[in-house]
């Protein structure tokens, strides 16, 4: 594992977790749910 | 392009007042778009793609279609969806006609119910694949003989038995095939909860299947990243190692550098294919199951929750555990072979080396029947929906009409096995081709016929989350683009070897025969419906 393949693994999994996080947070912090 | 065609003026819902069609919670309708949109791809075809196209390189690539492809074209998918259901309509073709003003859009519609019905004929045939390779797991009753050697031969035979790829028909050794018996037993799952509707069929079983998905797929994930170096004797193939060899960047073939190889067209068609089919857009499920959400409901952080679910899916969970497993136990080679290739053949064969295997590899099965089941169930929802609301029949009557349909075409499927030539046909010209066709359609139609001012103002009805101010540009302009230039450059690439199998005629060329079938059968419910939509609107009734 080389030093830019786990800027790319990490960079990625960190873009989508935090995506994740922010909808959910916003999701089920509305009124509906 | 607005014809003195259908109106929504007066369209009032009936369908949607019904408690049974409208989905109860947000969460409810999140889970289910992306049980629909995580399948076999997040965790078969993306791994694959990303380590073939770069490694880690093929993520920028990947991040840019899901940008100004992906997201675009499905928070458009959600406004037709939502507009569509205001005015009572749940069905691609009704919705399309009353968005546009104009029944020549109707037909055009047709595609939204034509293409998940196909698309349902086939994959309900490698549900029963992962339910089969699931219960032999539990069973214990998969055997790849005792020479490591041969483990490769062996489970490539095992697959091609169980599936029936040296030859067509519904019989092997005088009894009928296991696979058909699993067949029988998907397809009765699928059509008991579509019957009991939106929100107590799709809603309650994707609340449960989705996250008991993700829970199957870390434990999954735990068990391949604690692996360590299992074999001394070949210290190179471990748990680092696997990792590098999907995630670290690497050039193209002809390529210097990979920055260099990123100019590759390649790697860029592969990367927008993975993101458009594995984000659901463009089946004409999405605007489906949209419609039956309420009214002013905000669709933008529903539709982007949904999307990030199915990236979750797929890059977090899927991209830490494929190609690292099947790296570490069977080195570069493990790694090749399609969405099947690794699926079916070589992951049986890290499982019989992975201690704990046959738990870990029901585990693993068993989640990828889950994730086919949340998938195939958005698929019958479309045609449900336009036999009820075009033909006025109640859902008895139209989930037995559409079980009728789905279940001839898909043992056409599992008849013409002999090297899968129906299934391959299908997935070619139904789920590739015509989903460009309709993503290319739903794009002109939100950015052009509806008009981008009104769509995006419709966009932004209740939404809870700023639409960033690029989308109105990007919808009109880049996405159409974007997405042509790739429809091009795909043509190019893969249409001449499917044409050219159709000159030969055989099952491909009555595999499209079957698609033509079908086509004119709902080209022909649709102008029947159409009479029956506009009677109703001279009448007022709807």
């Amino acid at each position: 594992m080389t030093g830019a393949g786990w800027i790319f693994m990490l960079g990625s999994i960190g873009v989508v977790l935090g995506l994740v996080i922010f909808c959910y947070w916003r999701v089920l912090n509305s009124p509906d749910d | 392009m607005q014809d003195d065609g259908p109106s929504s003026a007066g369209a009032i819902t009936t369908a949607a007042q019904d408690d049974r069609n409208q989905w109860t919670s947000r969460v409810g309708v999140i889970l289910a778009v992306a049980g629909s949109a995580v399948g076999l791809g997040n965790f078969l075809r993306f791994p694959g793609q990303a380590a073939e196209n770069g490694g880690g390189a093929f993520m920028i690539p990947y991040f840019i279609a899901f940008l100004f492809l992906g997201i675009p074209i499905c928070w458009a998918e959600w406004t037709m969806g939502r507009m569509g259901g205001k005015m009572g309509h749940h069905s691609s073709p009704a919705i399309y006609g009353a968005v546009a003003g104009s029944r020549g859009w109707r037909y055009m519609g047709s595609l939204g119910v034509l293409i998940p019905i196909v698309i349902y004929m086939y994959y309900v045939v490698i549900e029963a694949w992962c339910l089969g390779y699931a219960l032999a797991y539990l069973t214990g009753s998969i055997d790849l003989g005792s020479d490591p050697a041969l483990y490769g031969e062996q489970s490539a035979a095992f697959f091609g038995n169980f599936v029936g790829i040296e030859s067509n028909g519904f019989m092997s050794n005088g009894s009928i095939d296991t696979s058909l018996v699993l067949w029988g037993v998907v397809f009765a799952i699928n059509f008991f909860l579509i019957y009991r509707g939106v929100s107590k069929g799709i809603e309650a079983f994707c609340k449960i299947a989705v996250p008991l998905m993700a829970v199957c797929a870390v434990i999954v994930l735990v068990r391949v990243l604690t692996l360590g170096t299992p074999n001394p004797d070949l210290p190179d193939q471990n748990v680092l190692n696997g990792l590098g060899f999907m995630w670290n960047p690497k050039p193209m073939s002809g390529s210097e550098s990979w920055l260099a190889g990123l100019a590759d067209p390649d790697i860029w068609l592969a990367a927008t294919g993975q993101i458009f089919f594995s984000m659901s857009v463009g089946f004409g499920i999405i605007i489906n199951y949209a419609s039956y959400l309420k009214r002013d409901k905000d669709v933008v952080l529903t539709g982007l929750t949904a999307s990030t679910t199915n990236e979750f899916f797929e890059v977090c969970l899927a991209g830490l555990i494929t190609i690292p497993a099947a790296f570490i136990f069977l080195g570069a080679a493990g790694t090749t072979g399609g969405t099947f290739g690794i699926g079916f053949n070589a992951l049986p064969i890290v499982f019989l080396h992975m201690p704990g295997g046959s738990f870990f590899g029901f585990l693993w099965f068993f989640m990828l029947f889950l994730a086919a089941i949340t998938s195939s169930l958005s698929m019958l929802q479309p045609g449900i929906a336009f036999l009820e609301e075009g033909l006025d029949i109640d859902r008895n009557k139209s989930v037995t009409l559409l079980g009728l349909l789905t279940a001839a075409g898909s043992l056409f499927v599992v008849y013409n096995s002999k090297g899968l030539a129906a299934l391959d046909t299908m997935d070619f010209w139904v789920g590739t081709a015509m989903i460009f066709v309709l993503a290319t359609l739903q794009v002109i139609l939100y950015g052009w016929v509806l008009g981008i001012e009104k769509g995006v103002e419709e966009t932004k009805r209740g939404a809870e989350i700023t639409l960033p101010s690029i989308f109105g540009f990007v919808i009109k302009y880049v996405s159409p683009v974007y997405l042509l230039s790739i429809f091009g450059l795909w043509c190019f690439n893969a249409m001449p070897g499917y044409v050219k199998g159709l000159a030969q005629g055989g099952v491909p060329l009555m595999t499209v025969g079957v698609i033509g079938a079908v086509l004119i059968l709902f080209l022909f419910l649709v102008r029947v419906a159409g009479k029956r939509w506009d009677a109703q609107e001279a009448g007022g009734q709807r």
